[in-house]
């Protein structure tokens, strides 16, 4: 890990009385000189690229107080519902965002055609299997005859939102473009309760590509396994 | 005569195929039918063919399953008493007189002894297809399948002269097929996290444990170009011995394995980069045994990795090939040894590594043996210093991958396999994995230089060889190890902030929690205050 070095500023060399000799007034500046360049010397070192901080023994408590905890990194994108309170992150070079509200996100998955939908409802409103249920309603006005996937490869095995174990189902289904029956799609829908939330996770692909589908759900896959529930 | 043989081929098409594993129970699993139409015979191997394969020797079962009891078990005299290769092969193999005896039965056979082991586990042996046939009574034909792989495999049940088998339990490697695969490697993940500061490394890297003086054995089916290692110690700035290479049956092959092994090697050089890494390569054909055997033999490598496995079930092995591989594993930790071994890549569902459309809990073997530490996987999140934060039991729920665990159908749960969480709602008695978790999610993957390009890595084919690699520099800190499993356990009941206890995620069946689980076992490592721990317990020893 590399520290990045800070601008150095000399300190400031105090004024010399005029009542002193050139000899003394000499001896000053070379002491005050000595200074400076050894505080900049050992500034440098400090704050270059290559140091390292003097080792600890592995048994003794060394280096002061512990710091206190950095925050969580965060290198992509957040997003968080502003009604209920769950939380993601997408790398914007990976998704470009079609919609949002105050508890729904839809993303697109750049160069593929998937379709991420998150959403939810206050728990005492509705359960996880209802907030996913209506979500597949919401995607059965969309598309045609949509039905259980039969393809056993493509059961959803634990389905889980944000790591909370829940409901889900794989689908199949007919794409409704202006001129008739489209592509065949495939969809998979979670969905799970946490404390005073339930929330969705839908998929809708036209990937007829097993494998290049696969990879796309590995994609929406990182995204749901950032998701944190309200509270933690 | 060639009507008669090739009907009786054809009819032995499909016991041959009932061998192989083609045909399965109820339950979804694949019907036999239509696998095997997936299977073509291409006809006899030729008599003047070589075949080499191997006798699995029989040992002291009884006394040898008691010497591995207390061997693991604090309150026995022999804890911890390791035996080198020829003392066990000496208390728990065929006698000398025996072996001899056999030794003399196979050359008078026109089969000679190519390589044998002084752990008295196995002997190696080549002979032309014609021979191999008449000693055994079987019929060597060749396959392939719809990927394209090939082998030979044979029709009717090899049968040893009657003189012979009181020395021998198994015949192995008479059955080619591929059988052992890496966990899935997918090229995609996201920047790697700094591993040694994430998991507490960089203090005994600063105190100058990197790794000097230890030696880890990579296992593998494939094998690497040294220009792989240069690039990646050119990228990460790791200077290192340069990878020692010991071919079993010739080696392997640049093949879809390589990654695999290039995985391997970069994440224990990532780790302890001091350490000098020896990978043992055998042919796709190989056995895991094979390789143990090898390494056992050497008496160089003390840890070691393994990332090759296979769905727990019966008909996936070879004939003769558990019993190969469970004789070299007991071995193994005879001397000390430690296996590292990724846990598999599909969760709960291991099996879904060879039949995608089946969902029944399964596992990997030998990742399932108690004689391997199986090493689940996890998803690691950092703060922005670098620090740990939290990890999660490594599940891609829509993709169908997780870290492995679950219960063996076969192997007993070892008594020291034991603390909070172990006995469960699910426990029935069998070993259960996995015993510990690293860094395995593709978010959390690792550099890796792979045919000439960098990649990222990602599977418990990371979190293995990661784990391999930390319990170098805990080695070269706290001194002689023994095999650790047994003390891991201990070191969580007493010591438990040596473990990250991951509290939060899955395996697409089981979830983490408090305490020991089905998807990251205790944990993942804080290596330094990890080494503390064990040199604590090696002193009070």
């Amino acid at each position: 890990m590399s520290v990045a070095a800070r601008p150095y500023a000399p300190p400031p060399v105090p004024a010399l009385r005029p009542r002193l000799a050139n000899k003394q007034l000499l001896a000053l500046f070379g002491v005050a000189l000595a200074a400076v360049v050894g505080a900049a010397a050992l500034a440098i070192a400090l704050s270059g690229p290559g140091a390292r901080p003097a080792p600890c023994p592995l048994d003794d408590p060394c280096g002061g107080p512990p710091a206190p905890p950095a925050p969580p990194l965060i290198n992509q994108t957040p997003w968080r519902s502003a009604d209920l309170g769950y939380q993601l992150e997408y790398d914007p070079a990976q998704w470009s965002k079609l919609s949002e509200s105050g508890s729904t996100l839809q993303l697109k998955l750049v160069g593929d055609d998937l379709v991420l939908v998150i959403g939810g409802a206050p728990s005492a409103q509705a359960s996880a299997s209802s907030v996913a249920g209506s979500e597949l309603d919401a995607i059965r006005g969309r598309v045609l005859s949509l039905s259980p996937d039969p393809a056993a490869e493509n059961r959803i095995l634990g389905p889980t939102v944000g790591y909370e174990p829940g409901v889900g189902g794989a689908y199949v289904a007919t794409s409704n473009g202006n001129a008739g029956p489209g592509a065949p799609l495939w969809i998979a829908v979670m969905g799970a309760t946490r404390g005073a939330v339930s929330a969705y996770a839908a998929v809708v692909t036209s990937e007829s590509d097993s494998s290049a589908r696969q990879n796309a759900y590995l994609a929406a896959d990182e995204v749901l396994n950032t998701w944190t529930w309200p509270g933690g | 005569m060639k009507a008669q043989r090739s009907s009786a081929l054809a009819a032995a098409m499909l016991s041959a195929a009932l061998l192989l594993g083609l045909a399965l129970g109820e339950g979804g699993i694949p019907s036999p039918a239509r696998h095997a139409r997936r299977v073509q015979m291409l006809g006899p191997v030729p008599p003047e063919a070589t075949v080499a394969f191997s006798l699995v020797l029989r040992n002291r079962e009884g006394a040898l399953r008691r010497f591995l009891d207390d061997l693991n078990d604090p309150g026995s005299p022999r804890y911890r008493h390791y035996l080198t290769a020829a003392q066990f092969g000496a208390r728990f193999g065929p006698s000398r007189a025996r072996l001899a005896g056999l030794r003399r039965l196979l050359a008078v056979r026109g089969v000679p002894v190519v390589r044998s082991y002084p752990q008295r586990t196995a002997l190696e042996l080549r002979a032309s297809a014609a021979t191999v046939e008449r000693l055994m009574g079987v019929r060597l034909v060749r396959f392939v399948d719809g990927t394209g792989a090939r082998w030979r495999a044979p029709i009717g049940t090899p049968r040893l002269p009657r003189r012979m088998r009181p020395a021998v339990e198994a015949v192995s490697g008479l059955d080619t097929r591929p059988v052992y695969r890496p966990a899935d490697v997918p090229r995609r993940g996201l920047a790697p996290p700094d591993l040694a500061r994430a998991y507490d490394i960089e203090p005994l890297h600063r105190a100058g444990f990197n790794g000097e003086g230890q030696t880890v054995a990579v296992l593998s089916f494939s094998t690497s170009d040294d220009r792989d290692v240069a690039l990646f110690d050119s990228v990460t700035h790791i200077t290192g011995p340069p990878v020692k290479r010991v071919l079993v049956r010739g080696g392997g092959a640049i093949d879809d394995g390589t990654i695999e092994v290039n995985l391997d090697i970069d994440t224990v050089r990532a780790v302890a980069p001091k350490a000098q890494i020896i990978d043992y390569e055998a042919p796709a054909s190989g056995e895991i045994g094979e390789l143990v055997d090898r390494m056992v033999a050497d008496r160089r490598a003390k840890i070691a990795s393994l990332s090759w496995g296979n769905c727990d079930f019966p008909t996936l092995f070879r004939p003769g090939g558990r019993e190969r591989t469970t004789r070299a594993l007991q071995s193994a930790v005879s001397q000390g040894i430690t296996i590292f071994e990724a846990s598999g890549d599909h969760g709960a569902y291991e099996c879904q590594s060879k039949w995608p459309n089946t969902a029944f809990p399964s596992v990997d073997y030998p990742s399932a043996s108690p004689l391997v530490v199986s090493v689940g996987g996890t998803l690691l999140s950092v703060r922005e210093n670098g620090d740990y934060l939290v990890e999660h039991g490594w599940e891609d729920v829509l993709a169908g991958y997780g870290g492995g665990g679950g219960r063996s159908p076969i192997e007993a749960r070892p008594s020291w396999q034991a603390g909070p969480g172990v006995l469960n709602a699910y426990s029935n008695g069998r070993r259960q994995i996995p015993d510990v978790a690293g860094p395995a999610d593709p978010y959390s993957g690792v550099v890796v230089a792979s045919k000439g390009k960098i990649t990222r890595g990602n599977g418990t084919s990371q979190a293995a060889p990661f784990w391999a690699g930390s319990m170098a520099l805990i080695r070269q800190f706290a001194g002689a190890l023994g095999y650790v499993n047994p003390l891991l356990y201990r070191i969580a009941l007493t010591n438990p902030a040596a473990f990250h206890d991951v509290t939060s995620g899955g395996n697409r069946l089981f979830r983490a929690g408090p305490g020991w689980d089905y998807a990251t076992g205790l944990g993942s490592p804080d290596v330094t205050r990890l080494a503390r721990a064990v040199r604590d317990s090696v002193r009070r020893r």
